[in-house]
């Protein structure tokens, strides 16, 4: 028979996160809102007590993790994970590019590298995919919808 | 008016050319996200809140409810061909409607659950007709320890009834209340937890918050995921059921309705909750229960017409006391709200097109999906073989120029990228996003209501307990927290589940 694993890894960890924010959200809530009172309550009541409550339940996690054991329950993440990471890292610079170089050329970038990460396929399929994207959300969402969207250096 | 006369009226609306083609572009919509499976109804239905700010608000919500109903056909598509449930409404479809196919008969399977769909749709709306006044009036004797009260019971069934563990989904629901209270108290015009930014001020948006948790989390997920998609080389012949098959599913499909419609009422219900209950009475009732999951016609009826009839029914509480039961009509409401509406018990009087209008282009919706889906089912596959690494970029530039259209704001779009990291995380640590997003809806009216009541009662609490409906409302609340620490009950919980 194997070892029983003390902990529950999913379940503590999130357990000590949540526990953090607790802790944040009740000394937050005291610290800078008014609590006013149970006749008048202030700003400060219901954050304090939502704190409160998060910080009892992760409590009663975290005990539970403990209780249960089990380690991690097989891998945390899999083998490909550095695909959620990559598309996050392109959806970062997304957002931080798309006022200043506009959102045709960023939807341009963003699906070439996506294709170019997820497959490895040829750049002219990625650039040819990329083009056809853009124009297809220029001819939606500017042309249509008549959203007002940034044209940054383009226009 | 009478009941008949307003019915008229409200085709009246949804049959104007506009609201026809919103009802449309919903059902399709719908029925294409119910197909494609890592993006689900609530994803959609963000992703398009933003082209719904250039119509009406009747059109609007027309379209948004065709995408739910919509998916609801959909994922019963992908769960019979493919034994791949695009939505989670149909995971019980999968069990015999897939099994069915195997065996060949995934014609008549993807009939009933199509003809049993609509059936429990047709009824479902006859239902919201004759159930939508009385329950107006009965919301007209709610104040706020009322609203409290059954806000409550709403969240805390939920939780209870999701597949996760409760303790998490009432973590989960409690952090959506917190962070409904990030921005300005509407009470006091004070700042709460916005750390100087002027963006934070004005709260924490609904929309990116949904369409991180459920648009681009759920894409993340699927981006780590590298499986591949098997298609069922079934032949597609004899769609219609035999005369058997009709036998076989007359009951079920009958029974899914009622259950499935008076589950959807619930807060906390849905098209979810309504198919697995539905499987689980169908193999009660069964004179050969040992059969369900070989692929037996009962397996797919009764909960096919229970989902549908339970995704019909939530619109009830909806639109009568203005209180989303569950993550989709959260959505209606934050889209309604966008639009300037506040449903409640009034909105019948004083917004009849809306709420006739949105009633009747559901029988409408039901009537195109049944008449465009089954010979459309050889176009829904093929989409399923549109490469993922075109799809999820798609999606993601769907979100992304989405969240930002409503605000014209850059901080939406770093909004939905860190709620998106978190449903992410909260997938991968079994947490359901689900109650958090309800209760991110909920939980404006929530305090409001709570501090109301509190301001009355001179800060006594026993005003949630002498009232005969909250009264109610909250013991409900309280058996459903207690009853896990319950063995036997527990253990009765543990039969419901499949």
């Amino acid at each position: 028979m194997g070892k029983r694993e003390p902990i529950n890894g999913k379940d503590g960890v999130s357990a000590l996160v949540l526990l953090a924010l607790s802790l944040f959200i009740c000394f937050g809530s005291l610290a800078n809102l008014s609590y006013g009172s149970f006749h008048r309550p202030g700003p400060g009541f219901l954050p304090f007590w939502t704190g409160l409550l998060i910080g009892l339940m992760s409590l009663g996690l975290l005990v539970k993790s403990i209780w249960q054991g089990g380690g991690v329950g097989g891998k945390f993440f899999q083998r490909s994970f550095r695909k959620p990471l990559y598309a996050l890292l392109a959806l970062i610079a997304y957002g931080l590019l798309f006022v200043i170089l506009g959102y045709l050329i960023c939807n341009l970038l963003f699906m070439i590298f996506m294709i170019l990460l997820m497959e490895k396929k040829k750049w002219y399929v990625a650039v040819g995919s990329g083009l056809i994207t853009a124009l297809a959300f220029y001819g939606v969402f500017s042309v249509w919808l008549q959203v007002p969207l940034p044209r940054g250096i383009l226009f | 008016m009478g009941l008949i006369e307003n019915v008229l009226y409200g085709f009246g609306v949804a049959f104007t050319p506009i609201n026809l083609f919103l009802c449309f572009m919903g059902a399709v919509a719908g029925t294409l996200v119910g197909v494609l499976p890592g993006l689900g109804p609530v994803g959609a239905m963000s992703m398009l809140l933003p082209v719904t700010f250039v119509i009406s608000p009747t059109g609007a919500l027309i379209m948004l409810a065709g995408i739910y109903y919509g998916a609801q056909y959909g994922g019963s598509i992908t769960s019979i061909l493919l034994n791949v449930p695009g939505e989670a409404t149909t995971i019980v479809t999968c069990l015999d409607g897939n099994a069915m196919a195997k065996r060949g008969r995934a014609g008549p399977a993807l009939g009933i659950s199509a003809f049993g769909s609509f059936i429990a749709g047709t009824l479902a709306i006859c239902g919201t007709i004759l159930f939508a006044f009385p329950l107006t009036s009965f919301a007209l004797k709610f104040g706020p320890p009322e609203y409290f009260g059954l806000i409550c019971m709403g969240l805390v069934i939920l939780t209870y009834l999701s597949r996760a563990s409760m303790l998490k989904s009432l973590l989960m629901a409690v952090l959506g209340i917190f962070v409904s209270t990030i921005g300005m108290d509407s009470m006091t015009g004070v700042s709460r937890f916005s750390f100087g930014s002027i963006s934070l001020r004005e709260g924490v948006g609904l929309v990116p918050i949904a369409m991180g948790m459920f648009g681009l989390g759920e894409i993340l997920t699927n981006l780590e995921e590298e499986g591949k998609q098997e298609v069922l080389k079934a032949k597609l012949t004899h769609l219609f059921p035999s005369l058997q098959d009709w036998r076989d599913s007359a009951w079920p499909i009958l029974r899914g309705t009622i259950l499935g419609f008076f589950l959807g009422i619930l807060p906390g219900g849905g098209a979810l909750i309504s198919s697995f209950a539905a499987y689980a009475v169908e193999k009660r009732f069964s004179k050969h229960p040992e059969k369900f999951g070989t692929g037996i016609i009962e397996g797919v009826a009764g909960p096919e017409a229970a989902n549908n009839a339970g995704a019909q029914a939530s619109f009830i509480p909806l639109l009568t006391l203005g209180i989303p039961t569950n993550v989709v009509t959260a959505i209606l409401l934050g889209a309604l709200m966008i639009h300037g509406i506040t449903p409640g018990p009034l909105l019948i009087k004083e917004k009849p097109d809306l709420f006739w209008g949105v009633v009747t282009s559901m029988y409408i919706g039901n009537v195109m999906l049944l008449i465009l889906n089954l010979p459309l089912i050889p176009i829904w596959v093929r989409i399923l073989q549109v490469p993922k690494f075109i799809l999820f970029p798609v999606i993601m530039l769907f979100c992304l120029i989405g969240v930002y259209s409503v605000n014209n704001n850059v901080f939406d779009i770093f909004v939905m990228i860190f709620f998106g990291v978190v449903g992410y995380f909260a997938k991968k640590l079994d947490f359901e996003p689900a109650p958090f997003i309800l209760a991110v809806v909920l939980g404006p009216i929530f305090e409001e209501n709570l501090r109301q009541s509190l301001i009355y009662s001179r800060g006594d609490f026993s005003i949630f307990f002498i009232r005969p409906i909250s009264l109610t409302f909250m013991l409900v609340a309280v058996l459903l927290l207690i009853y896990p620490f319950i063995p036997w009950m527990k253990k009765k919980k543990k039969s419901l589940k499949i």
